[in-house]
């Protein structure tokens, strides 16, 4: 039955000639036609052989009749015999006739059958008549002549009435003979083909047994050691010699087996990346820069660590929110990765930091052409929500040499390149060299100091009287924040405020400032006012109103009393932001005085605009205006316009005579200087407030 | 059934055996028959044929009955004397008086053969009785049924 199987090219794989044979009948088909054929074939032969079990019976019993017909005979010849000894007894008599009737009743049973028979059974009426005649004898006896003749008469019947019998019986057993031999030879040949059927049903019951265990096993063995070998890609080949039910196991194996590969895939990535931007996270980073490192070997030049840092994230993140922050975050990742080339890796670090592992650089002029392709990149403008954003970065650059210990170090040598690039202006890039080593290095040491001197008594403030046109009156403090540095003694805000902006500290600080200022001047009789500096991250950073109204309404100082000086920088070219700051300060009542006027680029035209009630004139036209005649003109022009706008005019640094002199010549309205009077760490309104006093 | 078959077999053939033992000592019976006339079968046939001559078989009647020259009457002669020409009739028994009344008639006697002193014993007897035409047709039942002559049973 499995011809069909054999038929295939025996250089063929045999799973191929499997898949390449035309459909042929089905096992199923196969075996039922078999057995089909096979039943009926048995059935025919058992029937046959019934019928022939059928003519042997009748062949037996004639031949039995025949044996019995033979018998009788002769025991008719006995019985006569006992007749005449007997002198007619009666069971002799009985004895005849029933030997009489068995012969005439076998003879007519055989005569159906037997033609040669039947022609001589005639005899038999002659004989039936002689025994008739015996029996008729008034007398039976061996001395009575008539009996003696009726008997001899009998006997002579009977010899030659025994050769047809025994002919009959010959025959009867030659038929039964050959009917009992075709009986068997069909009875035989039926059971062989029951058996056939039977073995043909064992095969069959085996086969099918086998084929829905899985058949052949050998390609179903194939598949499944691919399967366990990894190899999930293909799918099961689907065979009409397999059953449906292994093959689709095998399937559904393959199947879950490649989605959990999948889920594992996306385990391992998310465990190694970072969810939003899809870089490397922070540590498998640092596993993947030490790996490389290792495999670098120490060469130099092959190995850049570029540490990346959005410029203006931080003010998206505050100003449009969260979601908007990420947004950029992905874009940022999106343009990096395009920047990358084969086998380098991207990462990010933590909020708006990105790092990027740059192989087989060439040099310092690869790496300054990668740099400048990436703030190039990020320089352009993203639309978050519809809105165009623009985010610049600064990169430093570490290259991996000798020197370097291991990746962490890498990864921090990259990241001073980084602070030296941000502090030489955003939008840069700078590659490490040992010198920038000590100065970042100092740089971040203050940071930390700073960060950590916030809310101790480390961070203080000085006050510096200021004076009426007279130089006599009081009228106020500016507060002036100086930090005790345990090291370096007493340091201006000039030495650490840079610092404190680009580390995200200044918001803090001002906040202090503004308390401790406010907590301070409550102290003081009731029209001093307090004079507190304000840096542009704290005007831009949008919460400033918000702020001093809190703080104004916790001390209870009247806003009237709260100056607050704004560098003439931050109003070159304000933001929307700003302006509206500025205002709001304003409307609480809060002083806005300008601070450090006459420095550097103001716009005349916004002087009006904003709401400042006072310029304080910077300390270097002060200065020179002792010597430089045209400096007094400026000092003047300065107060007129001032005047014309209704606003208050203050001079800064009067340190001599020479320069009070002027100042009031020029009509300033109020004046400080170390002449009138030096910062001191508290203030002492209650004493004399003559000019040359001073309140320390 | 079987056994008793086997057994009569064995009587049936244990006789013909003894009875051959006893023919091959049995003395024939004379050639000449003073007063009648010793004939063949093959004259006893013409007789037959001719209608005429009253045929007597002298035998057992168990073997008349088992066959005889057609139209013999059954005349058994009960034979106790010696196989001589000079028998004792006294000792034996022979219904004369069943043959026809007429001496005339030709009378043919036979019983088994030459061996059968019966029948010539009963056409002695029948000559004594006074009968003119006596035949012994000395080769008897054996010499007819072996020339195959007519057999009436």
């Amino acid at each position: 039955m499995e011809s069909a199987t054999t038929v295939a090219p025996p250089d063929r794989p045999r799973a191929e000639s499997r898949a390449l044979r035309p459909p042929a009948m089905s096992l199923r088909a196969k075996v039922g036609f078999g057995a089909l054929a096979l039943t009926l074939i048995s059935f025919l032969l058992l029937t046959l052989a019934w019928s022939s079990m059928g003519r042997m019976e009748r062949a037996q019993a004639r031949s039995g009749s025949a044996n019995a017909l033979l018998v009788s005979g002769e025991m008719l010849l006995r019985t006569a015999g006992e007749l005449m000894l007997t002198q007619g007894s009666l069971s002799a008599r009985n004895g005849s006739l029933a030997v009489a009737r068995d012969i005439e009743q076998h003879l007519t049973e055989l005569s159906r059958t037997d033609a040669d028979l039947s022609r001589e059974a005639h005899r038999w009426s002659a004989l039936s008549a002689q025994v008739d005649a015996l029996l008729s004898n008034r007398l039976i006896d061996v001395t009575d002549d008539d009996s003696l003749i009726a008997y001899g008469r009998l006997i002579q019947g009977i010899e030659g009435f025994m050769p047809v019998v025994r002919d009959a019986k010959q025959r009867a057993d030659q038929a039964a003979d050959v009917a009992l031999h075709q009986a068997a030879a069909w009875l035989v040949s039926g059971l062989l083909g029951l058996t056939a059927l039977g073995a043909l049903a064992g095969l069959t019951l085996v086969k099918m047994l086998d084929h829905q265990l899985g058949g052949d096993p050998t390609l179903a063995c194939e598949v499944a050691q691919r399967i366990a070998s990894g190899e999930l890609d293909p799918p099961v080949p689907h065979s009409n010699d397999y059953p449906a039910s292994v093959m689709a196991a095998l399937e559904h194996v393959r199947i879950r087996l490649l989605e959990r590969r999948a889920i594992e895939e996306r385990v391992r990535f998310l465990a190694r990346h970072d969810v939003l931007s899809g870089a490397l996270n922070r540590g498998s980073f640092n596993d993947l820069l030490g790996l490389e490192i290792d495999r670098a070997g120490g060469g130099a030049g092959e190995l850049a660590v570029l540490y990346i840092d959005l410029d203006k994230f931080k003010e998206v993140n505050d100003t449009l929110g969260h979601a908007q922050g990420d947004e950029v975050i992905r874009q940022t990742s999106r343009r990096l990765r395009e920047l990358l080339r084969r086998g380098d890796h991207l990462a990010r670090l933590g909020g708006d930091e990105f790092a990027i592992i740059a192989h087989q650089v060439n040099g310092e002029r690869d790496i300054e052409h990668l740099c400048q392709r990436i703030i190039e990149s990020l320089t352009e403008p993203m639309t978050v929500s519809g809105r165009a954003i623009t985010i610049g970065a600064s990169i430093g650059v570490a290259i991996l040499d000798a020197t370097v210990a291991d990746q962490e170090d890498l990864l921090h040598k990259a990241d001073l390149a980084m602070y030296r690039a941000k502090a030489n202006g955003r939008g840069g890039y700078s590659i490490y060299d040992e010198a920038l080593d000590g100065s970042l290095r100092e740089r971040h040491e203050l940071v930390r100091e700073l960060r950590g001197a916030i809310g101790t008594d480390q961070l203080c403030l000085h006050f510096q009287p200021i004076f009426g046109a007279d130089a006599q009156q009081r009228i106020g403090y500016e507060a002036l924040l100086r930090w005790r540095h345990p090291r370096r003694g007493l340091l201006p805000p000039s030495e650490f405020m840079p610092l404190a902006e680009d580390s995200g500290l200044t918001e803090s600080i001002g906040d202090w400032v503004l308390q401790h200022a406010c907590d301070t001047a409550l102290r003081w009789p009731d029209p001093l006012l307090v004079s507190v500096n304000v840096s542009a991250a704290q005007v831009e950073g949008g919460r400033l109103a918000e702020r001093i109204a809190h703080v104004l309404a916790g001390t209870g100082l009247p806003p009237g009393r709260l100056q607050l000086e704004i560098a003439e920088s931050l109003l070159i070219d304000p933001q929307e932001s700003v302006t509206r700051t500025l205002e709001a300060l304003s409307a609480q009542g809060v002083g806005l005085a300008m601070d450090n006027f006459g420095s550097g680029r103001s716009s005349l035209g916004l002087l009006w605009q904003l709401h400042f009630r006072k310029l304080k004139i910077d300390r270097r036209i002060v200065a020179t205006a002792a010597t430089d005649p045209r400096a007094e003109r400026v000092i003047e022009s300065i107060v007129s316009l001032a005047h014309a706008l209704g606003m208050r005019v203050t001079a800064e640094g009067v340190e001599v005579d020479s320069q009070l002199s002027r100042v009031q010549a020029s009509r300033c309205d109020e004046m400080q200087g170390f002449l009138l009077g030096r910062p001191a760490p508290d203030a002492h309104p209650n004493g004399p407030t003559t000019a040359g006093a001073d309140p320390a | 059934m079987q056994r008793a078959f086997r057994t009569l077999v064995a009587l049936v053939v244990g006789t013909t055996l003894l009875s051959t033992a006893l023919a091959g000592d049995k003395p024939q019976t004379p050639g000449q028959l003073a007063g009648g006339e010793v004939i063949s079968v093959e004259r006893g046939q013409a007789l037959v044929a001719e209608g005429q001559a009253v045929f007597v078989d002298t035998r057992n009647p168990l073997n008349f009955g088992k066959g005889h020259v057609p139209g013999a009457m059954a005349l058994a002669y009960r034979e106790k004397s010696a196989y001589a020409d000079d028998f004792d009739a006294g000792l034996d028994q022979f219904a004369l008086e069943r043959l026809p009344g007429d001496k005339q008639a030709p009378l043919v006697f036979y019983s088994d053969g030459p061996t059968g002193w019966k029948s010539y014993k009963a056409a002695v007897l029948a000559i004594r009785a006074g009968y003119a035409r006596v035949y012994y047709m000395r080769g008897g039942w054996a010499q007819w049924e072996a020339a195959g002559l007519p057999v009436e049973r």
